[in-house]
């Protein structure tokens, strides 16, 4: 009956249809480095960086990308995660965190004067950032928030040397945190304790993402791309080269990861083959660090961040996504 | 404009899933070698235009730049100058075994490395109380290298990604047994280092500053990798700037991953974008070497060489955009066999991966191979494995003259007229009499044949099969003293290393010795006693005048030894007298008796050269641990080495300003700094030398010094340094710890703290009049 009374309708207006070619979200030439991007809805995402000694937030409501105003001297920052429009976290140098409650970005007391890479949280209450420097005289950096204050967690003996930086942090639960970092590092946290594990990569791994316990992903290497997949059991590591050097990485379907790195890489990856199903580079000298997608639509952002140097380039780019990517 | 990284993708992939429809590459049509491209070793590019020919000689200045400590030089560090490692036979060449270096690792169970050390090289040298730089505890893995060529870099640079990997064959699909496959840098074909690491010149200069003399520069911004003789920057930028030469898009140039920043009190960067610039320019612009004219030999060589497959991988040519770049390289990555394997992963390549080297210009440039391990290329050639065993049994079943045709083919591709035992030029003259370099006096017909003789000696590359090591911290006497002239002083670069063990306020020399040396034959880094907690390093004191300081007579030394202070004057000056009762003279430590001892000494003990019994003579030893069989040199050979040195000129004074510097010869005495630097000593005939030495030893060491005991010469005490040739010979004190003379003014403590003290209150004139003077020595 109801498919009766549907069908006597006249025929609704076909959707636009979906643009899955790159193009810019909008103007960062003069934005400073865009590091992250993160957002609750399709009209609420901010996108985070800023250049050395000086953060900037930028503002998607829907219709435009606007300059979020900061605490006064908030230097650059690196990354964002939260869990609604009232409460996400940031993170940067010099051991930086803020919080935003929905009306206000307020300053919290790190326990560590690092640099701070990475942060993500299962609740709001139980929230992990990592940082160091990668240098000599830096220190690979661990804290955890438990709803009250921040506080150094003390990390496992590293069978690997100099690991001196953890660039990234993220889980799919309070018992199930994964953290890498410098020369392949993988720690994972079972609830319990934090502990080293051995991936079979080299390079550094910047970024990881995952939708499963069983189906994470950790990609990085500096100069060739490489991927590390956990599938429940075991870790697998691919060298991706000649795909350049891998920054960001998100996943939506179970069976793509998204990923972006250097001189504007953006590429996809068979989620079980690790290898490229698709690769539609930017052309642009600049390097992308992070990539977001919600809804219908994703993100990849970066700038010119490997060159240390003025001028202060970001780039932000967007496109639709498809229901199965 | 597709990316080169996909193109890449689709030349490895067969473009499956991608649209390659743009940027085909265009099947060759007869093309002929480059024209433009060839020179002598060490000359710029004969296409260069007058503006990238001033960029390339403003380059080699940099290239030639020694670093101290104030410019920046450390926290640690293996060279003070880029071409410390590109020298022989000129600059943009590698160098001998003395300039090798290791690359260390920590290799972990899951099969993987990190890299130890700085960024995965071991620096011998701290900027530090300390200047030795120890092993980090979790190295398990280190790899000899010796210093690569860069011959034609640029031309190389130009080359398509696709050009090489129409060569690739990483499965073995022909069945050949050469497989051959691509390394990869950020999405570009790999082609430069041994192992095809990096795809950038301006990485592969920025790396190794940082990494070996602790330089740290900012990436070039695109706008001057656009100006680069091989632009380099975005395609939309380059524009016009690529017109007529190849363009490496943002390849050659980008080089995010080095360090900007170091720990040390320099700012950063201390190399300037100009010099950096300049230098890239510089490395970009060397000609490729000029091949000989063919003969029939080297006709007949080709062929065998064709025939026995070397050119499966010693591809004769690659197709760039000037022509035909004849590098005898295919630039990919080969399994060489577990014999020449060094474990080292370096981005895809494995540790039995190596590039294929390129052939111009090799003849000019041994030791051979990655290591070095090759004296010669018959040895370089029998020591290939894996994928090129086969090829290598081809060459061996040839009769000796056939080998000799591919041996004298290999040596035409360039470089064969430039060929030497050392860093001397073939049949370079003897300098003038007295002149930086000459004789002493007008020799004799019979004398300068000695003459010549000995300064081979004193010059050539040992080879492992003559004897070197199997420790050793240099493989030449001129390794160490080549300032300004062979024979000369050394920079802080080829300081040796003492080690000590001091403990409740003793010394105590360790058992193996005091000597770190800082190289041994195979894989490793020589160690240290576990036990040593001190070290200190030695300055190369330059060897010209020799001769005339051994010729002083042992009571003219002793004339001036005051060891109780007895005429109050606060300075001492002790005479060393060795175990045998005779007097020491030569050395920081008075710790040698005679120019013949001091070969000796300096034979077996720098170079491991083992030595047979000389009458009367008792320094060295006469066995070591090595292969060969002793004694290693000959007294023959000992004996012109000695000729050589004994009448080798002191350095000539070079006066610019007589009347200051008079003055400032005025205020040396006035201060007291002739009290030990005694401007004369007179010799057996009568002659003052004018060393500007008392050749005493006296406590000029910090309150706080901890140093090393040699013999009766305490960790304080020193000797006089002579001071002819100083303007020429820095760094100074026995450390090198002073880059400049005011520096080392200032190092000088204990017996010479009243003259320091007068110095210090020297008016501004007056210290201008003494350094003037000093200079002119």
């Amino acid at each position: 009956m109801l498919s009766l009374v549907l069908g006597a309708c006249p025929a609704p207006p076909a959707d636009p249809p979906l643009d899955t070619t790159w193009h810019e979200a909008f103007d960062a030439t003069s934005t400073g480095w865009l590091l992250s991007i993160w957002g609750p809805a399709p009209d609420d995402l901010y996108a985070a960086g800023g250049e050395p000694g000086h953060g900037v937030l930028v503002h998607f409501d829907g219709d435009a990308w606007a300059e979020v105003t900061l605490p006064e001297a908030t230097p650059l920052l690196s990354w964002l995660y939260g869990f609604s429009t009232d409460d996400f976290t940031l993170v940067g140098d010099g051991g930086t965190i803020l919080h935003f409650d929905g009306q206000s970005f307020t300053a919290q007391a790190s326990s560590t004067d690092e640099n701070l890479w990475g942060v993500w949280g299962a609740t709001h209450d139980d929230l992990w950032a990592v940082g160091g420097g990668g240098r000599s005289g830096d220190t690979a950096t661990l804290v955890h928030f438990d709803g009250a204050s921040w506080s150094p967690v003390d990390l496992p003996p590293f069978q690997k040397a100099n690991v001196r930086a953890l660039y990234k942090v993220w889980g799919t639960g309070a018992d199930n945190v994964y953290a890498v970092g410098q020369y392949g590092t993988v720690l994972h946290y079972d609830g319990n304790a934090w502990k080293e594990e051995l991936v079979g990569a080299n390079d550094d791994l910047i970024s990881l993402w995952g939708t499963s316990p069983s189906n994470i992903y950790a990609v990085g290497g500096r100069g060739n791309g490489i991927i590390s997949r956990f599938d429940g059991s075991e870790w697998h590591t691919e060298g991706l080269a000649p795909l350049p050097g891998l920054n960001g990485v998100f996943m939506r379907a179970p069976n793509v990861v998204h990923v972006v790195g250097i001189t504007g890489t953006i590429a996809t990856i068979d989620a079980t083959t690790l290898q490229p199903i698709a690769q539609d580079p930017w052309s642009t000298a600049l390097d992308l660090h992070a990539t977001f997608a919600i809804d219908g639509k994703m993100y990849a952002v970066g700038g010119s961040f490997a060159s240390l140097q003025p001028p202060y380039e970001g780039l932000a780019l967007e496109r639709g996504l498809d229901a199965e990517e | 404009m597709m990316k080169r990284w996909l193109a890449a993708s689709c030349a490895a992939m067969s473009c499956a899933g991608f649209a390659c429809t743009d940027e085909t590459i265009a099947p060759a049509t007869e093309p002929t070698v480059a024209e433009g491209i060839f020179a002598d070793l060490g000359e710029p590019l004969p296409s260069a235009t007058e503006e990238q020919l001033a960029a390339f000689e403003r380059g080699r200045a940099v290239a030639l730049q020694r670093f101290s400590s104030d410019d920046g030089l450390g926290p640690t560090f293996n060279v003070s100058f880029c071409g410390a490692c590109h020298e022989k036979p000129v600059l943009s060449g590698s160098a001998g075994r003395y300039r090798n270096f290791l690359l260390v690792r920590q290799s972990l169970p899951d099969g993987t490395q990190v890299n130890t050390g700085v960024n995965g090289v071991q620096d011998q040298y701290a900027v530090a109380d300390s200047p030795y730089d120890p092993t980090q505890v979790e190295t398990n893995r280190i790899a000899q290298r010796n210093p690569i060529p860069f011959f034609g870099v640029g031309l190389l640079a130009e080359i398509p990604d696709e050009v090489i990997l129409a060569n690739a064959d990483p499965d073995d699909a022909d069945g050949d047994g050469i497989s051959g496959r691509a390394n990869y840098d950020r999405g570009f074909v790999g082609r430069f280092g041994r192992k095809s690491q990096t795809v950038s010149l301006e990485g592969f200069i920025r790396g190794p500053l940082f990494n070996h003399a602790g330089i740290t520069s900012n990436p070039l911004p695109n706008d001057r990798k656009n100006e680069l003789p091989v632009p380099s920057g975005t395609p939309e930028a380059t524009g016009e700037a690529a017109q007529g030469l190849g363009h490496a898009q943002q390849a050659q140039a980008a080089a995010p991953d080095e360090p900007t920043v170091d720990d040390d009190d320099a700012p950063d960067p201390e190399l300037s974008e100009d010099d950096l610039f300049d230098l890239v320019s510089f490395a970009m612009l060397v000609a490729a070497p000029r091949p000989d004219d063919p003969t029939e030999q080297t006709q007949r060589g080709e062929q065998l060489f064709r025939d026995a497959k070397c050119t499966a991988c010693h591809i004769p040519a690659l197709r760039g955009p000037r022509g035909l770049v004849p590098a005898y390289s295919d630039l990919l990555l080969h399994d060489m066999g577990e014999e020449l394997a060094d474990g080292i992963i370096m981005a895809e390549a494995s540790g039995a991966e190596f590039r294929t080297q390129p052939l111009w210009g090799v003849t000019a440039v041994a030791p051979y191979l990655h290591d070095g391990r090759a004296d010669t290329l018959d040895e370089a050639i029998r020591l290939h494995g894996g994928e090129g065993e086969a090829s290598r049994e081809a060459y061996e079943a040839l009769s000796d003259e056939e080998r000799g045709d591919v041996l004298a083919f290999i040596e035409s591709l360039g470089g064969s007229s430039q060929r030497s035992d050392g860093r001397l030029p073939p049949s370079e003259p003897i300098s003038a009499p007295l002149a930086y370099g000459g004789p002493d006096r007008p020799l004799s017909k019979a004398e300068e044949e000695r003459f010549v003789r000995g300064r081979a000696l004193f010059d050539r590359d040992q080879a492992v099969a003559a004897g070197l090591g199997p420790r050793f911290n240099g493989d030449s006497c001129r390794a160490c003293h080549f300032d300004p002239v062979i024979g000369g002083a050394g920079p802080e670069d080829v300081n040796v290393l003492r080690q000590g063990i001091w403990q409740d306020g003793h010394f105590t020399a360790p058992a193996m010795g005091t000597m770190a040396h800082r190289h041994m034959l195979g894989d490793g880094r020589p160690p240290v006693d576990p036990q040593a907690n001190v070290f200190e390093a030695r300055q190369t004191p330059s060897t010209l005048g020799l001769g005339m300081i051994d010729r002083i007579p042992e009571a003219n030394i002793f004339a001036n030894a005051d060891p109780d202070d007895a005429d109050g004057d606060g300075v001492r000056g002790v005479a060393r007298i060795l175990p045998d009762g005779r007097l020491g003279r030569l050395g920081w430590k008075c710790g040698v008796p005679s120019l013949a001892e001091f070969a000796r000494d300096a034979s077996f003990n720098e170079l491991g050269l083992t030595l047979p019994d000389q009458t009367g003579l008792t320094f060295g030893g006469s066995s070591d641990d090595d292969e060969i069989p002793d004694p290693e040199m000959t007294v023959s050979d000992l004996e012109d080495l000695v000729f050589y040195l004994s009448h080798l000129a002191p350095p000539p004074r070079s006066s610019v300003d007589p009347v200051l510097e008079s003055k400032g010869q005025a205020i040396f005495v006035q201060i007291g700094c002739s009290a030990c630097h005694r401007s004369s000593l007179k010799d057996s005939e009568g002659y003052d030398v004018p060393l500007f030495s008392d050749l005493l030893l006296h406590d000029v060491a910090a309150p706080e010094a901890v140093g090393i005991e040699d013999g009766t010469a305490s960790t304080r005490q020193f000797r006089t340094s002579p001071l002819w040739g100083l303007a020429t010979s820095a760094p100074y004190m026995h450390d090198g710890r002073a880059p400049t003379i005011e520096d080392a003014i200032a190092a000088h403590f204990g017996e010479a703290d009243a003259s320091v003290d007068r110095y210090v209150a020297l008016t501004s004139g007056e210290r201008d009049a003494l350094l003037a003077f000093l200079s002119s020595l």
